[in-house]
């Protein structure tokens, strides 16, 4: 998803939450992201366009550090505060994965 | 805003073995939550499992999972993650989905076909249990009634905290 289609979506939300009398935490909005730290290999970039015809890719499966931080500050902008993170090409150092990765999104929490 | 980050963990089957250590690395590197995914019929962890698990093997890291109610028992489900609340002091987050509905789900589960339906019945049934009231459901559609097993649950555990503390990013 988009920070624009979260957007549209976190409004909704609201809006359907107010009809209805009740309210939403702004807490409580986040989104599941995932992350290569490498160039995705044809499976998953064919899985990932099967799914979403037609959407920009970049949006969707960030690409290495500078890309991932640049959605999740959109993400932000757009209202969002909750994430989860998930690596999509393990790599072959699992510690050193993680370690690139909370040097990349660690800095963004408040 | 409270900006937060989780991980995921336990995706794959290879993931299992290294679980235990996924979890801890994930504690010690600063990451607010660690993330499981409920795929029922996936090489992914069992949620329950999974967050038993991470609550032994960690102190402070928060604990979260979507949860698929799908194919399983709602008393069940309710205690198990009361239960895993109080073992870990607090720190679970939950969600609750639909799932992805892949196939062979149906008939492995018994899943009924409106997925959304089964969730809106039983998110209120488990709030209902976590806040020690009393359950009286399934009266009127011929489903089982719960009313003996809430008390056991309320007095056993208290998930007041859940939802309250922190914020579970939905999925």
């Amino acid at each position: 998803m988009s920070p624009q289609e979260a957007q549209v979506a976190r409004q909704r939300i609201e809006r359907a939450a107010t009809e209805s009398g009740r309210t939403i935490d702004p807490e409580h909005f986040g989104l599941s992201i995932p992350y290569a730290a490498e160039e995705p290999d044809r499976r998953t970039l064919d899985l990932l366009r099967s799914r979403r015809p037609g959407a920009d890719l970049e949006g969707l499966l960030p690409v290495g550090p500078e890309n991932l931080r640049r959605l999740l500050t959109a993400h932000v902008d757009a209202g969002l505060s909750k994430f989860v993170v998930r690596p999509v090409d393990v790599a072959e150092d699992r510690h050193r994965g993680l370690s690139e990765l909370a040097h990349i999104v660690l800095p963004l929490q408040t | 805003m409270k900006i937060r980050f989780a991980v995921s963990a336990g995706v794959g089957a290879g993931d299992l073995d290294r679980f235990g250590a996924d979890v801890t690395e994930i504690e010690a590197l600063g990451f607010d939550t660690v993330w499981l995914s409920d795929v029922p019929l996936g090489a992914t962890i069992d949620p329950i499992v999974g967050l038993a698990y991470a609550a032994a093997v960690t102190s402070t890291l928060k604990l979260g999972a979507n949860i698929v109610p799908i194919g399983r028992n709602p008393l069940t489900l309710a205690k198990s993650l009361a239960q895993i609340d109080r073992l870990s002091q607090g720190r679970l987050l939950l969600s609750f989905v639909v799932g992805l509905d892949q196939p062979g789900e149906r008939q492995a589960l018994g899943a009924h076909s409106n997925r959304g339906r089964v969730l809106e019945e039983v998110t209120p049934l488990l709030r209902t249990w976590w806040a020690g009231e009393p359950v009286s459901h399934g009266q009127e559609n011929g489903s089982s009634n719960f009313e003996d097993g809430h008390r056991r649950v309320a007095r056993t555990s208290n998930l007041s905290k859940c939802g309250s503390a922190g914020a579970g990013p939905p999925h």
